[in-house]
């Protein structure tokens, strides 16, 4: 029963989910919406017990001065502490925002632009014209590259154009090749979960 | 809800929906009578060699050489996305191979649920290679659900662990080119799929090898070949031949100005 | 010449930070050019008659602020110059209060009464199934609250708007999208089920992604990045951070063009090519 219970539950919402899709009167029932509330509910309880999970865990390291356990002091003291402070004054009240706005917002926007560093050393490293595809994919790339910005009409009045017929043509044509494929290959593994063959998400493997 | 006025499409449709309907039974109708004529042990078509997936076991090899461990990340999606249902699979296979190997596996997640079920996974990938001894649950650890909070922390476990080898699969969003290029220094063998199509250049970019979009989703039928499994690629293939068939016609008819009756067709 | 394929990461980063400085303490003020994607927003937005409701899908985080929040500014400036009436909601947590912080000022320059002429129901749980609850019950799906907890029935913007669908007032949906859920998501259940046009605002990486559902028809367009918040920024006549932040990118753009060519040269001359 531990596999095929959820394997049930897994059909049972999918076929509710899709017939409701499809089948006027089915979608009158109303299921979309109390499944939706469900989901909903679902978010909420997770996150309650995510953060009971959470402090057992950190709470046991503390206690047992397991290794890095004043990381888990530092983690428990954020998790309440921020907590607290948002019950107290709203996510909009000035104590709570200003964390969020001069430690939390820079950090993150820093990671994401470390991306512009990382980026250009791959780009260094891949672009080689090692082989006549590499070199298409290279020219296509400088292209988009200089062509997104305005540098590249500057150095050439056509360059945008250019940018814009790469894109609009082989781009697109190819990117709908791909979602196409995509979604057909996602609808096929979503089938094969339905239909249980494929069991790696209830803790199967199967394979050699 | 609908709208009072709205009435079925031939009596019993939403309206819009028959043609995605009747697609979606043909979609299924083709998978099933492949899945049977798999079953049968009937011949159909083999999955063509997929390059990224070949050089997963030479990937972990690679790393058992070094003594050093493996890394397998199934990126940000939630348990409910079909890219990390694929990641799975997967997972599963790698552990068996890490087992197999006795190397070190280290799965990193983003998301609470998915590593309940990482867990499960690898628990049982090592039961299955007769190695329960080896599993370690430490080694599967939650970083944060913030990307790049994950991202970082990932990052500095690399430095710390140094792993020969990382594979990503799943649902990648800005932190794949993080994890491709912190690999890369590391010197790490990189397999990166995934079906989000505005990071597959970044793995392309910086990885060595990468699965493009819906060869993720032939992973579990390719690694463990089994028919029935290989049966549902091919019907997905067959529909593929269908849709081509209808861009085709779509552009013949589009050329001749005749496309109203296929829109309507297909809109209904 | 063979050295020149292997330099180290560290002198390139050193190299792409001294160009991102040099390009905001130096504005090269390079003229920008108006694609037809970010066009057909504008014209789209443009032809609403004074009062239609716009939702505005604020899908982002304060990572993707640098390159998001000048294209909230510039789209906003044209919402409220039109009489338009946005109604701004999150599935990502923080993308509500991001564009609170944005939106409440060019409201105020405008003479805007939140409650009126726009409002933000903020971040509501459940990402695409509260969406879908939106287009059947916007009450529901908002928990009857808006961004700051107050009852939505106290403001006048609210009556008569039960759903996201076009017999409450919806005229267009922008997504400002960097990830998922995201434009797709809006896409499926909204846009195509409701037959409300949409656009996208998004991240520069996106744009070819993007592409087939903007030639397809199924997005009105797109504003893509900084380059499409300096364009938008031009067509409403109020130049910001978009045309600034394009010459840092002209210059980075500039510097990888740059390697990748002595990379290549250095790889060309290598004898173990």
């Amino acid at each position: 029963m531990r596999k095929e219970f959820p394997m049930l539950l897994t059909v049972v919402a999918a076929l509710a989910v899709i017939l409701s899709q499809f089948f006027f009167h089915i979608y009158n029932l109303g299921w979309l919406d109390v499944l939706d509330k469900w989901s909903n509910l679902m978010w909420a309880i997770a996150i309650g017990l995510g953060v009971i999970n959470l402090t057992l865990i950190h709470g046991k390291k503390i206690m047992r001065r397991a290794p890095g356990y004043y990381n888990s002091i530092v983690l428990l003291l954020v998790l309440y502490g921020y907590g607290i402070l948002g019950l107290i004054t709203t996510t909009e009240g000035f104590h709570h925002k200003w964390i969020f706005d001069n430690i939390f917002a820079p950090m993150d926007a820093t990671l994401y632009g470390i991306i512009a560093f990382f980026i250009t050393t791959a780009a260094y490293r891949a672009f080689k014209v090692r082989t006549w595809e590499a070199t298409v994919m290279l020219l296509a790339a400088m292209i988009i590259l200089l062509g997104s910005a305005p540098i590249g009409e500057a150095i050439w009045g056509y360059w945008g154009d250019v940018r814009s017929w790469i894109l609009n043509i082989p781009n697109t044509a190819g990117m709908r090749g791909i979602i196409l494929g995509i979604y057909l290959g996602g609808f096929a593994t979503a089938l094969r979960v339905m239909l249980g063959l494929e069991r790696a998400y209830l803790g199967g493997v199967g394979g050699r | 809800m609908l709208l009072a006025q709205d009435a079925p499409a031939l009596g019993v449709f939403v309206p819009g929906n028959v043609a995605p309907f009747f697609a979606l039974l043909v979609f299924c109708a083709l998978v099933y009578i492949m899945i049977q004529r798999a079953r049968a042990g009937q011949r159909i078509p083999e999955i063509r060699k997929i390059p990224g997936l070949e050089a997963i076991d030479e990937a972990i090899g690679r790393a058992t050489e070094m003594g050093r461990p493996v890394h397998y990340t199934p990126g940000l999606g939630e348990a409910t996305n079909v890219q990390t249902l694929a990641s799975f699979a997967m997972l599963g296979h790698v552990a068996k191979r890490c087992a197999q190997y006795d190397t070190r596996l280290l799965q990193t997640n983003v998301e609470a649920f998915v590593m309940a079920i990482n867990q499960e996974v690898i628990r049982q990938a090592y039961l299955e290679a007769g190695r329960p001894d080896a599993f370690n649950p430490d080694d599967i650890t939650y970083h944060s659900p913030e990307q790049f909070a994950y991202a970082a922390s990932v990052l500095g476990m690399y430095e710390r662990e140094r792993p020969a080898a990382n594979i990503m699969f799943g649902a990648f969003w800005a932190e794949s080119l993080l994890f491709a290029e912190g690999g890369a220094y590391l010197g790490a063998i990189q397999i990166g799929a995934t079906a989000n199509t505005h990071q597959i250049p970044f793995f392309v970019a910086a990885c060595d090898y990468t699965l493009i979009g819906e060869e993720m989703y032939a992973a579990s039928a390719y690694l463990s070949k089994e028919p029935v499994l290989t049966g549902t690629v091919v019907g997905q293939d067959l529909a593929r031949i269908g849709v081509f068939a209808l861009i085709i016609l779509g552009t013949v008819l589009a050329h001749v100005g005749e496309t109203n009756w296929l829109t309507g067709i297909l809109t209904k | 010449m063979q050295r020149l394929q292997a330099l180290g990461r560290r002198p390139i980063y050193a190299l792409v930070f001294v160009v991102g400085i040099v390009a905001f303490l130096f504005p090269l003020g390079l003229p920008v050019k108006i694609g037809s994607d970010v066009r057909t927003v504008y014209n789209a937005l443009d032809a609403l008659p004074a009062g239609s409701l716009v939702w505005v899908g604020a899908e982002y985080d304060v990572s993707s602020k640098p390159e998001l929040d000048p294209q909230v500014v510039a789209i906003f400036h044209h919402l409220f110059q039109k009489g338009l009436k946005p109604v701004v909601y999150g599935m990502w947590l923080r993308g509500p209060t991001i564009v609170q912080d944005i939106v409440a000022p060019i409201a105020e320059q405008y003479g805007k009464q939140y409650g009126v002429d726009w409002i933000n129901l903020g971040h509501k749980p459940g990402t695409t199934t509260n969406l879908r609850l939106m287009t059947s019950n916007i009450m529901e799906g908002a928990g009857g609250v808006d961004h700051f907890g107050k009852p939505l029935a106290d403001y006048s913007i609210m009556r008569g708007v039960n759903a996201l669908d076009k017999a409450s007032g919806f005229r267009h949906i922008i997504v400002v999208e960097t990830g998922s859920p995201g434009s797709r998501e809006y896409l499926g259940i909204v846009s195509a089920e409701k037959g409300i046009p949409m656009s996208v605002a998004t991240l520069t990486m996106s744009i070819p992604e993007n592409k087939p559902y903007v030639e397809s028809g199924q997005f009105t367009g797109q504003i893509g990045g900084l380059r499409g918040a300096a364009e938008y920024e031009i067509l409403v006549g109020k130049p910001g951070r978009g045309a600034s932040g394009t010459d840092a990118q002209s210059l980075a753009a500039l510097l990888v063009f740059f390697l990748v060519v002595i990379g290549n040269i250095g790889y060309l001359t290598s004898p173990r090519k």
